[in-house]
């Protein structure tokens, strides 16, 4: 498995991160022992935090920083990756 | 008829506001003002011994109105709407929502309610700065759950509207939790003043099925609770208080749209096969990716025309084979099992694109370097897209249109060009389909022609019908001087179109059109009648062609395409099928949309 704590990723579904993609996103990260962070190159946000992912407004085509730290960081990073990559299941 | 009633009341200037139809229908009902936007914030200073107790009235208002969101979630059917109030409720639980107010009220010794909204006004202003719309109309949900939270702090109820029966609920923006009740109140029509497609109100409104319109500005203004109201969603007009004869010409109106709609809707999911057994296949037209859910939503059996070229513009340098790869696999993952056919990009002159240079504005971009002779031109670009085709083919039923092909040199060029790219592919051991279906337009008087030639080398055929016209009668439709030469019927068309399925038909090569006559009902009957099988056309098109198909026979059909085709002038043809709509299907008739028949025109005046 791989190791990585970083990496960028693309939105994919037609809705971009909207409230149902970063609810589960937040309900995802909050599973770990670590902290997630989610960035779109002008604001870095704790994905822990609904509020947080939504002021992000990442629309579909968008790229999205993502950074975890922490025991659990590389299981969070993994599970997170492709949560974004599968569109969040709205593909 | 409804479109002549709205379009002579706003000229005559009886107070019709123009807005978005968000959901369609039309609507008749007694106004019911819901006006929730304007809370006063308290703007409370503190005092340090009273810190701690604030902010455990905070907490507990927290936790009220998250119980309120619960009680409210329960009341829901499963589905958007509870996904939406469960969000809600996250946000309710956000650590960064609890801590920022919990900041501001230790530090800067203000009261729980200013806090909270001062945190959830930068919250809300970020998000109205962002570029699409969907987040800015977010900004109004973190609004609404804001003033959920104060009521709650003030020890108010907000509670649910619970309009009367028979209501039009005018507000200025609705939240998710304002409109439960709206179902079991029988509400007949919602009318905001903000929003877009995506605001809650029109997602709500579409899923319930009340006529909406969004984006009225300043109806709060002019209208009380009581005021009779109109709502127009068809066109996108509401009316304050109609007189009684206006009313009564509408409530005719509401009741045949009513009838109607339900009549096509009812066989929307259902196969376009004619009383004979004929099946017609009918497939979308798309030029962007949110139309896909159109297309599913309206019934398309997939794609029969996706207009690539939409991935070219607005850009400088063109897409790159992963990120085509990457767009098409999504597209037909989502339509399978249901094909979509890709037609390659159909670039020239007069569309707007930076990627190329186009040395001199042509003088005649239609007869220019555009399309396919682009393409072969641009050799690399081409292969970029087929490649990435090629590739997306192995995730779903996917099918390449070639456009522009005169005849076959041009088409044995582009060929050679699929079959390098497929080469290409294997020598890099990439994933590819192995058989993808390879097709033409025929959009060029000379491809119909050819078209026994053509069709022995490709696997299906697809009338382009707008270009088919424009080429044929030497008309450009968009320039107003010669648009009333533009004539569908026209025996040069219909001699055309019969020559191309009658060569599809020798070589066992299947024929679909995809021009906006696929989408007009008077034509209906003339392009099955003369042996095309598969219709692509606007989304929304979809149910009512659909249920002309279902209602008729094919030899009928087949008569109407044999009087047609006799016919010695267009006009002659015009009055035909003018005729038979009358007789079966004058409803057809006043919905389908699209310019009036010369004809028409004439009987109108006369």
């Amino acid at each position: 498995m791989s190791k990585r704590t970083s990496g960028e990723h693309e939105i994919i579904n037609d809705l971009g991160l909207h409230a149902r993609a970063a609810s589960k996103v937040v309900k995802l990260a909050n599973e770990f022992d670590a902290e997630v962070w989610l960035s779109n190159g002008s604001h870095e946000v704790n994905a822990q935090s609904i509020l947080g992912v939504l002021m992000l407004a990442c629309a579909k085509g968008s790229k999205v920083s993502l950074r975890t730290d922490g025991k659990q960081a590389v299981p969070a990073y993994a599970a997170i990756a492709e949560l974004i990559d599968d569109g969040f299941g709205e593909l | 008829m409804a479109l002549e009633n709205s379009e002579s009341s706003v000229s005559e200037g009886k107070g019709g506001l123009a807005g978005i139809a968000v959901s369609p229908g039309v609507a008749i009902g007694t106004a019911f003002v819901v006006d929730r936007q304007h809370v006063h914030i308290r703007k409370a200073h503190i005092i340090k011994p009273e810190v701690d107790g604030e902010l455990h009235s905070f907490r507990g208002a927290l936790k009220k109105t998250l119980e309120q969101l619960e009680d409210i979630k329960k009341r829901l059917p499963h589905g958007e709407h509870r996904q939406i109030i469960k969000a809600q409720q996250l946000m309710l639980r956000d650590r960064d929502l609890a801590h920022g107010v919990e900041q501001l009220v230790r530090e800067e010794l203000i009261g729980a309610e200013w806090a909270l909204a001062r945190v959830t006004e930068e919250i809300a202003e970020t998000l109205r700065q962002a570029d699409h719309e969907y987040f800015r109309e977010r900004s109004s949900d973190i609004t609404f759950l804001a003033h959920r939270v104060i009521a709650s702090l003030r020890g108010e109820d907000l509670g649910t509207i619970s309009p009367p029966a028979g209501a039009v609920v005018i507000a200025h923006e609705l939240s998710p939790a304002d409109t439960v009740e709206f179902a079991r109140c029988e509400v007949v029509g919602i009318v905001t003043e903000s929003g877009g497609q995506t605001s809650h109100s029109a997602i709500v409104a579409r899923s319930m099925e009340i006529p909406a319109l969004t984006g009225v500005e300043g109806v709060l203004d002019l209208v009380q609770t009581g005021d009779p109201v109109i709502v127009d969603a068809i066109t996108g007009v509401v009316f304050l208080r109609p007189g009684p004869v206006e009313r009564a010409r509408w409530d005719e109106t509401r009741d045949r749209y009513d009838q109607f709609e339900d009549r096509v809707q009812r066989e929307h999911g259902l196969p376009a096969i004619a009383q004979d057994g004929t099946r017609v296949s009918l497939r979308a037209n798309v030029s962007i990716d949110e139309e896909v859910g159109s297309a599913r939503f309206h019934g398309a059996e997939g794609v029969g025309l996706y207009r690539t070229e939409f991935l070219y513009m607005d850009r400088e340098v063109p897409p790159t084979e992963e990120e085509l790869y990457r767009h098409a696999k999504g597209v037909v993952a989502r339509l399978k099992p249901y094909p979509v056919v890709f037609r390659t990009f159909d670039l020239g002159s007069d569309k707007p694109t930076k990627i190329f240079n186009f040395a001199a504005r042509e003088a005649n971009p239609a007869l220019g370097l555009r399309s396919l002779r682009l393409a072969l031109r641009e050799r690399s670009m081409f292969l970029d897209q087929l490649r990435a085709l090629l590739r997306a083919a192995v995730h779903g039923p996917l099918k390449i249109m070639l456009p522009m092909i005169s005849g076959m040199v041009e088409l044995r060029d582009a060929l050679r060009a699929v079959q390098e790219a497929r080469e290409q592919l294997e020598a890099a051991g990439m994933a590819h389909a192995e058989s993808v279906e390879v097709g033409i337009m025929i959009e060029m008087p000379s491809a119909a022609m050819v078209a026994d030639v053509l069709a022995q080398h490709v696997d299906f055929m697809s009338i382009g019908t707008n270009d088919l016209i424009q080429y044929t009668l030497a008309i450009d439709r968009h320039n107003e001087h010669v648009a009333y030469l533009y004539r569908p019927l026209h025996p040069a068309i219909l001699r055309l179109i019969k020559r191309v399925c009658t060569a599809g038909d020798e070589h066992g090569v299947p024929v679909s059109l995809c021009g906006e006559m696929a989408a007009d009902p008077r034509f209906t009957w003339v392009l099955v009648g003369l042996g095309v099988r598969e219709l692509s056309m606007h989304p929304s098109a979809i149910p009512v062609i659909k249920n002309i198909i279902r209602a008729s026979d094919l030899g009928e059909m087949q008569d109407q395409a044999r009087q047609v085709l006799a016919a010695d002038d267009v006009a002659q043809a015009e009055r035909a099928v003018i005729a038979t709509m009358r007789a079966r299907f004058p409803e057809h008739l006043q919905h389908g949309g699209g310019q009036r028949l010369a004809v028409e025109l004439d009987d109108e005046t006369q």
